[in-house]
């Protein structure tokens, strides 16, 4: 957490939070003037964009009620924290001032736990349902982070990876890439100095794999793109 | 020691040693495992692998206390 964002907490009038572990929780309810934990509104729902849509409901609503208000979701606040940006834009056009605080994403910790740079041949980042659903193209080039893993095809709460789901899933990616490719499924450490989870399988070998909600899969790239030389003749490059 | 206090320790202490790393885990809330989201056997499970691998979550349970 950022000093601008403990700033923002401490100082609110009222402090709404959904977080995913119990420390943050226990920070927030002794730091803030006022909280409220969301998780409550989140888990009345069966259905994740039902309580989605009640935590924007509810953040709009006591914004009527108090000046300063700061909301509080677990990793980055406008990396899948629909409610939040749903809020932000409701409320701006009701003529609230409002602003994000930038944070650390599961993404963010990939990065430096996996030590992969999206700067050296592109990242592509995309939801596992979404992925297969919208039969998304990955750049077999490129970095690819599949969120969500765990929550397949799994529109509620509860962690069950179904096997069908996870077969069509896979079938999907071996069209693009090799079975025996290496990949990562990732789960980043909750609390600094405790490590966190990675574990080294071949694409096959995904289906049947103890995959958790906050795992994230990373496929690396597979094959290397060759460089337009026209292209570089006409930046100037070759 | 309260859970914030363990955790400050924890955060301010680079390559912390597994003393510190266990006194933050024992301190952990009790009702930890309440909400099978967000508060479920991921963390403890991950806690405890991460001082005490390999492990089962029987006895991850074990070491936070429940």
């Amino acid at each position: 957490m950022t000093k601008e964002a403990e700033a923002h907490i401490k100082k609110a009038d009222l402090v709404l939070f959904l977080v995913n572990e119990p420390v943050m929780e226990e920070w927030i309810i002794v730091h803030a003037k006022n909280a409220q934990n969301l998780a409550t509104i989140y888990f009345s729902q069966s259905n994740r964009a039902d309580a989605y849509r009640l935590i924007t409901e509810e953040i709009l609503l006591v914004l009527e009620h108090y000046d300063f208000v700061c909301v509080i979701f677990y990793g980055h606040p406008t990396v899948f924290a629909r409610p939040g940006l749903d809020a932000i834009k409701k409320a701006k056009k009701i003529g609230v001032e409002t602003k994000i605080l930038p944070a650390v994403s599961a993404e963010d910790c990939l990065f430096a736990d996996l030590e992969i740079d999206p700067g050296d041949c592109g990242c592509y980042s995309v939801e596992a349902t979404d992925l297969l659903v919208y039969q998304r193209l990955p750049d077999i080039s490129s970095h690819l982070i599949i969120w969500q893993i765990g929550m397949l095809g799994n529109l509620g709460h509860e962690s069950i990876v179904k096997l069908e789901a996870m077969e069509l899933f896979v079938k999907y990616l071996l069209d693009f890439y090799s079975d025996d490719h290496l990949v990562v499924l990732y789960e980043a450490s909750f609390y600094p100095g405790i490590d966190c989870s990675i574990k080294k399988i071949m694409l096959k070998d995904l289906v049947g794999q103890r995959i958790s909600r906050i795992s994230t899969l990373y496929i690396p790239p597979w094959k290397k793109n060759k460089a337009n030389l026209l292209v570089l003749k006409k930046l100037g490059l070759s | 020691m309260n859970i914030l206090t363990a955790f400050e320790e924890l955060s301010l202490t680079p390559f912390c040693s597994d003393e510190i790393k266990e006194n933050f885990i024992r301190n952990l809330p009790r009702d930890i495992s309440r909400d099978s989201f967000l508060k479920g056997d991921q963390l403890s499970l991950r806690a405890s692998l991460s001082l005490c691998e390999p492990i089962k979550f029987a006895d991850a349970v074990d070491v936070v206390s429940f």
